[in-house]
């Protein structure tokens, strides 16, 4: 302890963090089972137990946000987790440093622009006079405004998940590759592997334990996807694929003022990922690994 | 060396958590303090204009004289109310309210009912008797209704004449020889030929929107207006149908509307961004000299008309488009003499500050006062050069980079006549016609004004529902579902007979209930 003094110092804000915003805030749960009024504070609203989960699983636009946001969801890990792994994998192959360097700032870059920008660049993008389209009139295609297809709005968010996230997510693989003991690669150098044998069988493998703690990682947040992610490219032509728990909460809870029900959202949506990731761990404990 | 190093971060850290508390503590310090006697008051309300308001302001220096007030208005972000209700609710949570401010999506009810707003009824008409006789007795029966009692005031409504109507550029119509349409066939006839020629001049047949809207359906009602749809900014309203009080978006006449709009889309005569124009991107359209024809404020185009006019179209004409006929609709443009509730005062607030702070309100709304609020004051409203007194636009004004608002804003009652003097007063203060563009925008907003109060507008019956009628259906509020709907027929992503299925699914999901109690309330009002 006395040893260590200044690095549990350190950690004081972190904790400090935690307990204020995610331990505390647990107790506000308790409004999924009020009727919470904001102005008498949530000591003195009435308790009426499971009234607002009896009503979510009546209200009968739940099931279509439920089925969105799992779809939306699933897509998202089924495309947006293998591209960082193949990403740094392809990146570890280039050779030239000052090449590695640039090309790494180029892809970390969108992660540090706003949803609300990203979301404007693919407008912009594909709008009428946009260079999609410009592309499709090239080929003697019509001009189509994708931006309003219905089907077009899973695979906008997935794409645009991938560029903002792909590149910024390579950095813990990055970090994992850098640790593979390079004797590794010299003996099956000796024994003649090339190079993408060298990649299937000696840096996949390392990293392989690392993807499943982030695979774990993400299947705990499955179904919080992130409210500006889609709010931004949603619009009343989308609201039938695009409306996810965030964006009902959002306009339910926050703007409409109901707190209580979207509390119990909220919990609901934290005892689905709860179950899932206990599910997941289960599977990876009987590959032999797992988290506990 | 080594801990002399783990010292010096240790001592960068402790530095920088201090840094960081004092932030914190700076930051709940007042920036401003009234001087002795004068009330501070904190304002808020939809904040579309720029900058912030407090002591040191020109207009709270008078007030603080002349209403023993300091009108404190801090910058609130609005963001089409969203941004602002969600603020609102931070200080309702919080227990600060603000002291007086404009209630949003339909909260009113709420802070009635939790005692959280001041009861008016003996101060407004004992310090706002100008104000209190404009309003009229049945907007006072309503707002009555909104409290436990059904008769006690707790909200001042907003009665403002807002001349909402449809708009056509009239030199582009000129050069193209032809009329202001009235009826629905010759307003196609004119879109098309907006469509196939170079309306706008530009050397370009092909870069002309002949109409368009804006997200969510909204600001297009000139479209949904010949088959008598109460519609107030794009939002459906309950009305008379068949004798009874209904929402006008589950209507027979609303699939006509409908079906037409699908035509218009399909052959290239409504914007095909209509559905995704944010506001910026529909103004950008409009002021670029791109749109023929649009539904806004008439009283609000007078900054169109300048933009367009700076930019160079200097021969632009605005013309009032009127209601079109449709041979088998009555149609009519939607109004409604209440516009929204204006003001609440909060519980905390007292007596004192209330009967100050509704002083200034009744000077900023009686139209006796009307000159001297808009000759203004020097600094914010004009500047005085070689002597001259030289008017500062809300542009100029916003460019002398001040951080401050030009006006308190504050505007609960206007009618035609109010607004017509406010014209002509500012008309006054220029050098006659030859003025470009100003003194040409207002007499071309006066003109389509003129037109509009000839036209067929019609107060609707729906239009003293209470927001409680919502409770527990907050997509049935926000017509989310008729959105959804109305943007995928007429885009082409559904058929026209899912309208069926809308209708269907508007009533399993809450309209029913609210439609009971919207015609149980209409009912108790007459």
């Amino acid at each position: 302890m006395r040893k260590h003094r200044l690095l549990y110092l350190m950690v004081i804000p972190g904790i400090v963090w935690f307990v204020m915003f995610r331990a505390i805030p647990i107790g506000g749960i308790l409004i999924a089972f009020q009727d919470f009024n904001i102005f008498r504070g949530f000591l003195a609203s009435e308790w009426v137990g499971l009234k607002h989960f009896a009503y979510l699983f009546q209200y009968q636009d739940f099931y279509r946000v439920f089925f969105n946001s799992m779809l939306i969801a699933i897509q998202d890990i089924v495309f947006g987790f293998p591209a960082p792994i193949l990403l740094a994998l392809a990146m570890n192959e280039v050779r030239l440093l000052g090449h590695k360097r640039g090309l790494q700032t180029i892809l970390y870059l969108p992660y540090f622009f706003s949803w609300v920008m990203i979301a404007a660049l693919f407008f912009q993008l594909l709008s009428l006079n946009g260079i999609v389209n410009q592309i499709i009139v090239a080929f003697g295609g019509e001009r189509t405004l994708l931006v309003q297809r219905s089907w077009f709005f899973r695979p906008m968010i997935i794409i645009s998940g991938l560029y903002r996230n792909s590149g910024y997510g390579t950095i813990v693989y990055l970090a994992a590759i850098a640790g593979i003991d390079p004797q590794l690669y010299e003996a099956a150098m000796i024994d003649g592997a090339n190079r993408f044998q060298r990649i299937v069988r000696i840096t996949f493998p390392s990293i392989l334990p690392t993807a499943m703690v982030l695979l774990l990682l993400r299947v705990g947040n499955l179904l919080n996807f992130g409210f500006d992610r889609i709010y931004n490219f949603l619009t009343p032509l989308t609201y039938g694929v695009g409306d996810v728990f965030d964006t009902y909460v959002y306009r339910v809870g926050l703007t409409e003022g109901q707190y209580s029900v979207t509390t119990a959202i909220g919990l609901f949506q934290a005892v689905v990922a709860f179950v899932l990731v206990w599910m997941v761990n289960q599977l990876m404990r009987k590959q032999g690994g797992g988290l506990w | 060396m080594k801990r002399q190093l783990t010292r010096m971060t240790g001592l960068a850290l402790a530095l920088l958590l201090l840094t960081a508390a004092l932030g914190f503590a700076a930051g709940t310090q007042q920036a401003t303090a009234p001087a002795d006697g004068v009330i501070a008051v904190e304002h808020w309300n939809e904040n579309n204009q720029n900058g912030i308001m407090d002591a040191n302001h020109p207009q709270s220096v008078d007030f603080a004289e002349r209403f023993g007030i300091v009108w404190e208005t801090p910058m609130v972000p609005w963001n089409g109310g969203t941004d602002y209700l969600q603020q609102l609710r931070l200080r309702i949570a919080a227990g600060d309210l603000p002291d007086v401010f404009m209630p949003w999506g339909g909260i009113e009810g709420e802070l009635i009912d939790n005692g959280a707003v001041a009861d008016l009824t003996s101060l407004v008409r004992e310090e706002m008797p100008v104000y209190y006789s404009n309003v009229p007795t049945e907007i006072w029966d309503f707002i009555k209704s909104l409290s436990p009692d059904g008769q006690s005031i707790y909200v001042l409504p907003a009665v403002q004449f807002t001349p909402l109507g449809g708009m056509i550029r009239g030199d582009w119509l000129d050069r193209l020889g032809l009329p202001v349409p009235t009826t629905v066939d010759e307003y196609v006839t004119v879109l098309r030929a907006f469509r196939d020629q170079d309306a706008n001049g530009d050397g370009e047949a092909s870069n002309e929107i002949p109409t368009s809207g804006r997200e969510g359906g909204r600001w297009m009602d000139h479209l949904f207006a010949p088959f008598g749809i109460a519609m107030v900014e794009g939002f459906p309203q309950f009305d008379i149908y068949d004798g009874e009080l209904q929402y006008s978006a589950v209507q027979p006449a609303m699939k006509s509307a409908i079906a037409w709009l699908r035509d218009l889309y399909a052959e290239g005569l409504l914007d095909p961004e209509t559905f995704i124009n944010t506001n910026q991107v529909w103004m950008g359209k409009i002021t670029g000299d791109l749109i023929g024809s649009w539904y806004h404020g008439l009283h609000w185009a007078g900054g169109r008309f300048n933009v367009l006019y700076n930019a160079g179209v200097t021969d632009v004409r605005l013309e009032y488009l009127p209601m079109l006929r449709h041979p088998d609709y009555e149609g009519f443009l939607t109004t409604t003499d209440y516009r929204r509730p204006g003001y609440v005062f909060g519980a905390h607030m007292s007596e004192e500050a209330i009967r100050r702070t509704m002083r200034a309100l009744e000077w900023i709304n009686d139209p006796a006062t009307i000159e001297e609020r808009l000759q203004g004051y020097e600094g914010v409203n004009y500047v005085i050069e070689d002597g001259q007194e030289v008017r500062l636009t809300n542009a100029d004004f916003l460019a002398l980079g001040t951080g401050y608002r030009q006006s308190v804003g504050a505007q609960l009652y206007s009618n035609a006549e109010v607004i017509a003097t406010q014209n002509q007063f500012q008309m006054s203060l220029l050098d006659g016609p030859d003025d470009a563009p100003a003194y040409p925008a207002l007499e071309n907003v006066n003109r389509m004004v003129d037109a509009y109060s000839q036209d067929t507008v019609r107060s609707i019956a729906g239009q003293f529902l209470p927001p409680s009628i919502y409770e527990g259906y907050p997509d049935i509020r926000t017509h989310r579902l008729f959105q959804e709907y109305v943007a995928r027929i007429v885009v082409g992503d559904w058929e026209l007979d899912r309208f069926d299925e809308f209708v269907d699914r508007w009533y399993r999901s809450g309209g029913t209930v609210v439609t009971e109690r919207a015609q149980a309330v209409y009912a108790a009002l007459q």
